[in-house]
């Protein structure tokens, strides 16, 4: 029996596959072997991973809009030549008018192929969607060298504290949820920080409620408090970063976030006591215009109780698109653009640009001023994820989707390439512990379809780069094992005959962690919205809605809002509303919450709450505020 | 007695992979339903299998019988699709399937049984909530659960009273 990984969430759980090549597709449970879920147990989503690959709906060939919203079948040479010749054109001059972005989906060897591809082009415009929650993460961790402190899953079972910051952990990740509770039956303590009341807090001994974006201030105190109480030698604060942090008292921190200050006292009591912690983050910290700011300073107090840290990632390969250079800013392997002549040596191309290219944000703000000729989007739906992407590609001269569904992206595209699903290709993820698990081929892609490598490299070829002449994904990973210092040990030839799967190769490093102290708080005047997810959904229901069992059971997912707020606005249950902000507005029925903290909306983010976020940039940080937005609600009759 | 599904409703998450395992394993029906009483609070519920089973005494076509494992089953090929045992059941378990016109319920996944595995819901569920085992096993683990709780207050209260151990 294959193993195979789930192609959803950055868990990375692994199942048999019963039958390979031919239907039914049946999946076993991992009882055997140490894999990421435990005892091989898997959540809904996970229990339903074949189904969408099955539906009807899938693109079976290449199209080419003839109008907008209207595609007629051209062939995979045309569309090649198409694709091929425009890039050509735009190589020589302007090659920066180009725009590669990717989704956190796609595989290692399909993702550095796409990094390759664009760098080979002229242009460092790439990105990937999970740039602005685990890309941040990833990038905090590594500029303030922790990340020797990245927890395994193993290493939450054995903790005895365990921090949940900003997610909910029941409903995104149950499969790290039951290591969580394996540790609190040993006698762990869970601390939850989430302004709602989830299924998560109701296992935590304490639960503290912020007001969303408040964070920061919440962070500090604790600094602060732990400054009093420990002898903070180890860790070394600048005379401003103490300045900032004396500032938060728990008095000041409650009127800034609404705790109130002894139960700040006494969770700092819990971490100072606490000999082995664990602090889980996920995009509720991460996806704010301050993120890079909150996790820095939750690795600087990670640091002082000397606690172990684990970002959580939304996509089954935001980790490995990010380790493989699918960002403006870093060369494959987190390297700089000070390495570039290694990448210019290794790749045989001394044009190579070392210009930090535009990252996705950025890049719909140009769009939008028509400073972007073309756009090559892999394996994401952003005109659903992202505000303001649909005007932005509507502006846009010239646009390819990649992808495995119609969507509304491939609504908007000039050619439509038909993709082939996770399980259609061989290849491998890494997921948020750093695990690099080979999942092998178990279906034949429907029709026309290719795997998205096999595509960048008829591609490449086309345009006439060099480099590309690749038949199988495993030659991709051995040129991934050479250039990637983290991959050295996932060789094609040990990968494959590993099912455990193999964790980052990391160097022992030495240096001490950087501390690091903010006091930037982005505001929101209340009623804010907080986008939140459900478990049998997935982002923006590209594949979730084809899955029968999870699209009959996760339907119409309602708007939260307090019963306070209710009786103020005169909302009742079942009533339609319409949440407006500058960005454009969201329609949804509301349900009347007692889990809801006064002043704040949760809005499902499957179903496009996303897109009325605002885009603005924020130019300290140059993040923009992706979680959390302020907003007015109205009735609609 | 044979082994049954338990469920432990307090590690109860409400993720609902229970249901979507069993549709899998049941062609898109699930005989695992869970329900939302409260905000936050789920139950999960299924065939009880019950010991004096209503259902099979008002059964007027004998379609439903006990296997060698202790599960009540359908003999689809002699259910006539009357209902009378969903009427009968206490629960309301047993569901009408229209396009087969027959009754479906809970087998305890009579084919992973065969093969030596436990039911597709208790080996998927993630937080342990539900439980395969025996009348006798589950009283078990409620009395350790009990014994460490009360160990632990022994304890504290030794702390407190300056005791020996």
């Amino acid at each position: 029996m294959q193993i195979i990984t789930c192609p959803y969430c950055g868990a990375g759980c692994r199942a048999y596959v019963k039958k390979e090549l031919s239907r039914p597709f049946m999946i076993e449970y991992v009882t055997d072997i140490n894999v990421p879920n435990d005892f091989g147990k898997l959540c809904p989503k996970g229990n339903a991973m074949f189904e969408h690959m099955i539906s009807k709906e899938r693109l079976k060939v290449p199209l080419k809009a003839i109008e907008e919203g209207k595609f007629v079948k051209i062939s995979w040479k045309d569309a090649i030549n198409e694709i091929a010749s425009f890039i050509r054109s735009y190589m020589k001059d302007d090659p920066n008018k180009l725009m590669f972005l990717a989704g956190g989906k796609v595989s290692n060897e399909s993702a550095y192929l796409f990094q390759k591809f664009a760098r080979n082009i002229g242009t460092n415009n790439i990105d990937n969607t999970s740039h602005f929650c685990h890309g941040v993460s990833v990038k905090a961790i590594l500029d303030s060298n922790f990340e020797r402190n990245w927890a395994t899953y193993e290493e939450i079972e054995e903790s005895n504290l365990i921090v949940i910051w900003g997610a909910n952990l029941a409903e995104t990740f149950p499969l790290i949820f039951r290591r969580v509770l394996k540790a609190k039956s040993k006698g762990a303590k869970i601390i939850v920080i989430d302004p709602r009341k989830t299924k998560t807090t109701k296992f935590a001994s304490a639960h503290l409620r912020p007001f969303p974006g408040t964070d920061i201030a919440l962070i500090n105190a604790l600094i602060n408090l732990l400054m009093e109480r420990r002898n903070a030698k180890s860790v070394l604060f600048t005379a401003s970063d103490l300045e900032i942090i004396g500032k938060y008292s728990p008095e000041y921190a409650e009127k800034l976030t609404g705790i109130p200050a002894g139960d700040i006292e006494k969770i700092a009591r819990e971490i100072i006591l606490a000999e082995k912690g664990n602090i889980l983050w996920g995009s509720g910290i991460a996806m704010y215009s301050n993120g890079y700011d909150v996790i820095r300073s939750v690795i600087t107090l990670a640091s002082m109780a000397n606690f172990k840290i684990l970002p959580l990632a939304g996509q089954n390969n935001s980790q490995g698109v990010t380790d493989m250079g699918i960002m403006p800013d870093l060369l494959p392997g987190y390297r700089t653009y000070d390495d570039i002549d290694f990448f210019k040596k290794a790749w045989k191309n001394d044009e190579l640009s070392d210009e930090i290219g535009l990252d996705i944000a950025k890049s719909i703000k140009e769009a939008q001023k028509g400073n972007i000729s073309a756009f090559y989007i892999m394996g994401a739906n952003i005109a659903v994820s992202f505000p303001e992407a649909e005007k932005a590609l509507k502006s846009t001269e010239f646009v390819i989707v990649q992808d495995i569904f119609p969507t509304q992206t491939t609504e908007l595209a000039d050619i439509i390439l038909p993709a082939a699903t996770f399980f259609e290709s061989d290849g491998s993820t890494t997921n948020v512990e750093r695990r690099i698990q080979w999942s092998p081929r178990v279906k034949w892609p429907p029709k026309d379809a290719k795997p998205d490598w096999a595509i960048l490299c008829e591609l490449a070829t086309a345009v006439g780069l060099e480099g590309f002449g690749f038949y199988f994904p495993e030659e991709i990973l051995h040129e991934i094992s050479t250039l990637v210092p983290q991959y050295a040990n996932a060789d094609p030839r040990t990968l494959t005959r590993t099912p455990e799967g193999i964790i980052w190769n990391m160097g022992s490093s030495s240096q001490p962690t950087k501390v690091y102290t903010s006091d930037r708080m982005p505001s929101f005047e209340p009623p804010v919205m907080i986008t939140v997810r459900y478990v049998g959904q997935f982002q923006t229901g590209t594949m979730t809605n084809r899955s029968p069992s999870l699209k009959a059971r996760w339907q119409n997912l309602p708007i939260l809002i307090s019963e306070e707020d209710a009786s103020k606005w005169g909302i009742k249950d079942d009533d339609r509303v319409r949440l407006v902000s500058e960005n454009g507005e969201y329609i949804g029925t509301v349900k009347v919450s007692k889990t809801i903290l006064p002043g704040t909306i949760k809005a499902p983010w499957h179903n496009g709450a996303n897109r009325i976020m605002s885009l603005r940039i924020d130019e300290e940080t140059g993040l923009p505020q992706m979680k959390a937005c302020s907003c007015t609600i109205e009735k609609v009759e | 007695m044979e082994k049954r599904v338990f469920i432990d409703f307090r590690n109860c998450i409400g993720c609902r992979s229970c249901e979507v395992a069993c549709a899998r394993e049941h062609h898109g029906k699930a005989n695992i339903t869970l329900i939302e009483t409260s905000e936050l609070l789920m139950m999960s519920f299924n065939c009880r299998h019950c010991e004096n089973a209503p259902c099979m005494l008002v059964c007027p076509a004998r379609a439903l019988y006990r296997d060698e494992g202790g599960a009540v089953r359908v003999k689809y090929q002699e259910c006539i699709g009357c209902m009378f045992c969903s009427i009968a059941c206490p629960f309301g378990t047993p569901e009408f399937v229209s396009e087969l016109k027959i009754m479906m319920k809970c087998d305890l996944c009579s084919h992973r049984r065969d093969e030596g595995k436990l039911p597709a819901c208790v080996t998927t569920c993630p937080t342990d909530a539900l439980i395969f085992a025996s009348e006798e096993e589950i009283l078990q683990i409620k009395v350790r659960q009990n014994l460490t709780k009360i160990e632990e207050l022994v304890k504290k209260v030794e702390k407190i009273m300056g005791g020996t151990t």
